[in-house]
């Protein structure tokens, strides 16, 4: 959506909502539940039609915004489940439900009644600026040239820094020339979209517009899919710039080399693992086959939790959305609950958010939390 | 109302009582024409007693109820009255029992079509299912005599129900109504007068429902689907006549084209819907190559049965010179139909993205008719010049028999920009010509209430005895008053 959407831009896309539920629950004939706000809520305003029908009541005045709706927009965990829904994007301006609660945190935020740790948080970016890191395409080849393919990295938490290293550990075993683009930080403007600072998010795509000039043309591989989601769907009609990128997650690679036999498996112990798919990954890119296949190459038993693939649960991160920590607890224990029926040892994920929230509600002598590459990396080495 | 806030936030819990800003505004309107209208309170029951307790404090204050069980009601009949309650059924949605041996289910007014169809598939058995969105319910749906893939032979829905009326009563009605420990819901009608179908098409205003019966049917050895193409509609009459005559197909229905290829609509991205082209042209002048109707004619009994009625079905159809199409061939005719009616006959249940798609297209109104087949054909012409003279395409309908071919059903949509008021208002003022002529010419009725006061007041003495009944089971009228039913009551 782009981020001069104004209210009444909405009317006609709001007004078609069926109030039919689809946007909830998954596939038939499984129908699991899959929107944790709506479960928390269990009425039809506290479900993905529900906020629609307030943005509808807002740009039509039978409302004033108020912080409880602020809270209903904040409380929601993003995972686009609702997405799904294929009603909302005929008629311009297109917008997904997922963007419409984003859309309801920007006026939240625009309105003074954003949660007290949203308020901190732009005030933290007000004094600090946006992020100004003087970067450029590292290449690994010194001979100058820039190779076509990029891994976009945007590392500012512990889980991001670590599955950077396990990346870079692999690109070596495969052998790899990739050049780098570190975007530390808020760079992307992922966060600042999904959190409703729409205002920092326009500072950022303006000062961030020649480090992204770089991928132009680029094959960019990511290990975020947040990221990856975001730069690949969203950017463009943000930014009103084409980056015409190709771009993958990194399991892409790594699947490719070990098929190709650049990455070659060593014999490990034996493993049950489980993976948990992580949203933005399996719904918002439709990537669910390939992490399970490269799971499956590297000699670990896969078992699968009841809502998996597109119908995958969210982990509660609710990405950085720092607003509601007591639920986003809740909905991650609803997702560890999962987990521990399938008898798995091992949590896998794909994503440094769900890696974060689970290693930190996981009880460590209930199983382990381990991101994909990390798993890939202990059970490989560089072919002969 | 806040004494009655109150008083119901004691009985029934906080929990199932909502009162704030935003629940309210998020109930007070639909996507229908039906205005704005915020309530003062929303309920939540998930017991009969929930039900019961909040119709009697409603009934003690005169507050009017509205009753929703899936909320998707395109008519605007689950928009409240201002200051009224909404009733929300959704918690209230367990499948109490499939009895597959009688073959019946009884359920809550919660229980959605996708919960209710997979819980069927799983034993081997289905529902009738129409063509609104799984997240509706079958108790709504079936309230209003629906049409979808079953019409054709299953009279109606609904066998038994137990109904609470605004004093506490409760009534069971048909089997139900027997008392014994071994109560059935097995049957509807006798040996006493049908209170069942009291409550059917009365949009909640004579009694809510807390629980029903619905028929359930079992998944028989072979089932397909045959299509046969025509290029006109006269045809496609004849040949669903003609083949229901002979106790062919379990069920019918003709599609006009524009129809079927909104199973095409398709979103390669959301900044880029793919709508095909064809659908915005007259919709009188299909392209070449694509039938003007196609029958999905479903068959279903022992395999060396449906074997024979699909040959049949395909020499009825060269009697009306229309052609049978292959599956290969609907690929290419349409292959988003070809996925949509594969889940909606095949494996029974509603085809969700495949149908939902096509709401997107703009504000959905619906002109829905029912006359005597040869008077269908006539309707069919006269609405189709209407439309497109209003130039509201992709013009979509679907026609089908109900009570085995006595009356057809005729339903089309018009879609426009839901900004344009004065679009609303000339559709609006067609469709009610459209209704006046063609009771006047062919003696057809509407389908379903339009919340126009108009269409009961002149039935005579009709109205009067439903009157008389509304005012001995609601002396208050605090049943759904506000869509206009018994507007002089």
């Amino acid at each position: 959506m782009r981020i001069e959407t104004r209210l009444e831009d909405l009317r006609t896309a709001t007004a078609l909502c069926l109030r039919c539920m689809v946007c909830t629950y998954g596939k038939w004939p499984d129908n699991h539940p899959l929107c944790a706000l709506y479960e928390k809520h269990r009425t039809y305003t506290g479900s993905p039609g529900g906020l629609i029908y307030l943005v509808k009541a807002l740009s039509e005045n039978w409302t004033e915004y108020t912080s409880e709706i602020a809270q209903l927009a904040y409380e929601c965990t993003l995972c686009e489940t609702c997405d799904m829904c294929e009603i909302m994007p005929v008629p311009p301006p297109h917008a997904t439900p997922s963007d419409l609660v984003r859309f309801l945190r920007h006026l939240a935020v625009k309105n003074g009644h954003a949660p007290e740790k949203i308020r901190q948080l732009q005030a933290r970016l007000k004094k600090n600026g946006a992020p100004d890191k003087k970067v450029g395409l590292k290449s690994q080849d010194n001979a100058g040239k820039t190779p076509k393919t990029v891994l976009f990295t945007d590392e500012s938490t512990r889980t991001e820094k670590e599955m950077h290293k396990h990346a870079l550990s692999l690109l070596a075993k495969m052998g790899r020339d990739v050049a780098m683009l570190d975007c530390s930080g808020t760079a992307s403007g992922v966060d600042l979209y999904d959190l409703g600072l729409w205002g920092e998010l326009k500072q950022v795509i303006q000062g961030n517009a020649d480090k992204m000039a770089m991928l132009q043309g680029k094959d960019v591989v990511f290990l975020n899919p947040h990221t990856q989601e975001f730069l690949t769907k969203k950017y463009g009609e943000i930014s009103s710039v084409d980056l015409k990128m190709k771009t993958r997650h990194f399991s892409d690679l790594v699947r490719e080399a070990l098929r190709k036999g650049s990455l070659r498996v060593v014999k490990g112990r034996k493993m049950k693992v489980a993976y948990h798919d992580p949203c933005r990954l399996s719904r918002g890119l439709g990537v669910h086959a390939l992490p399970r296949d490269v799971l499956k190459r590297i000699n670990v038993e896969v078992v699968e939790m009841k809502r998996n693939r597109e119908d995958t649960y969210c982990c509660g991160s609710g990405a950085v959305n720092p607003a509601y920590g007591a639920f986003s607890k809740t909905v991650a224990e609803e997702r560890i609950k999962e987990f521990l029926q399938t008898g798995a040892d091992v949590l896998v994920t794909a994503c440094p958010h769900c890696e974060e929230v689970f290693s930190r509600l996981l009880p460590k002598e209930k199983g382990k939390v381990r991101d994909l590459l990390d798993l890939v990396d202990e059970r490989t080495e560089r072919a002969s | 109302m806040n004494t009655a806030a109150a008083e119901l936030k004691k009985a029934l819990g906080p929990d199932k009582v909502k009162d704030s800003e935003a629940v309210l505004v998020s109930y007070a309107f639909d996507s229908s024409i039906a205005p704005f209208s915020k309530p003062g309170l929303v309920v939540l029951p998930e017991t009969r007693e929930d039900v019961r307790r909040l119709l009697m404090v409603a009934n003690r204050g005169k507050i009017p109820v509205t009753v929703m069980s899936g909320g998707v009601n395109i008519g605007g009949q689950a928009v409240p009255s201002p200051g009224g309650v909404v009733l929300d059924f959704r918690n209230m949605n367990r499948i109490l029992e499939i009895n597959t041996d009688s073959g019946y289910a009884v359920i809550e007014p919660g229980v959605t079509f996708d919960a209710f169809t997979a819980a069927l598939y799983a034993k081997g058995f289905r529902c009738h299912v129409p063509t609104s969105p799984g997240g509706s319910t079958p108790l709504g749906n079936a309230l209003l005599n629906p049409s979808g893939n079953l019409s054709n032979r299953q009279l109606d829905a609904l066998l038994s129900i137990e109904v609470v009326l605004p004093d506490g009563t409760v009534v069971n009605t048909g089997s139900e109504a027997f008392p014994s420990p071994a109560a059935k819901s097995y049957r509807r009608y006798g040996p006493f007068p049908d209170l069942t179908g009291l409550f059917c098409c009365a949009y909640g205003t004579l009694g809510i429902i807390t629980r029903a019966s619905i028929r359930i049917y079992p998944i028989n050895e072979s089932t397909r689907v045959h299509l046969a193409g025509f290029n006109d509609f006269e045809s496609a009459v004849k040949f669903v006549k003609d083949t229901v005559n002979n106790n062919i197909p379990e069920s019918s229905i003709i599609w006009s084209w524009q129809f079927y290829k909104t199973y095409d609509i398709s979103f390669p991205s959301f900044a880029n819907p793919d709508v095909p082209k064809e659908l915005f042209s007259d919709p009188r002048k299909p392209p070449k190559g694509i039938p003007y109707n196609i029958v999905t004619s479903f068959l279903s009994g022992y395999k060396e049965m449906t074997d024979v009625a699909e040959k049949v079905c395909g020499k009825v159809a060269a009697k009306y010179k229309g052609k049978a199409i292959t599956p290969e061939k609907m690929e290419k005719i349409c292959p988003g139909a070809v996925r949509a009616w594969k889940d909606f006959y095949l494996q029974y249940h509603h085809p969700k993205m495949e149908h939902n798609k096509k709401y997107g297209l703009g504000r959905y109104m619906a002109l829905l008719i029912n006359a005597e087949p040869k008077d269908t054909v006539e309707v069919e012409k006269w609405v189709m010049q209407e439309m497109h003279d209003l130039s509201v395409e992709p013009v979509c309908y679907y026609s089908q028999p109900f009570d085995f071919g006595r009356y057809m059903m005729f339903r089309a949509f018009a879609y426009f920009d839901p900004q344009d008021e004065k679009m609303l208002e000339k559709v609006s003022g067609t469709f009610k010509k459209l209704y006046d002529a063609t009771l006047e010419k062919y003696g057809a009725t509407p389908e379903r209430y339009r919340r126009d006061p108009s269409m009961i007041k002149n039935l005579g003495g009709y109205r009067d005895l439903l009157v008389r009944i509304k005012q001995s089971v609601d002396p208050n009228n605090i049943l759904n008053p506000n869509i206009r039913l018994f507007e002089e009551v």
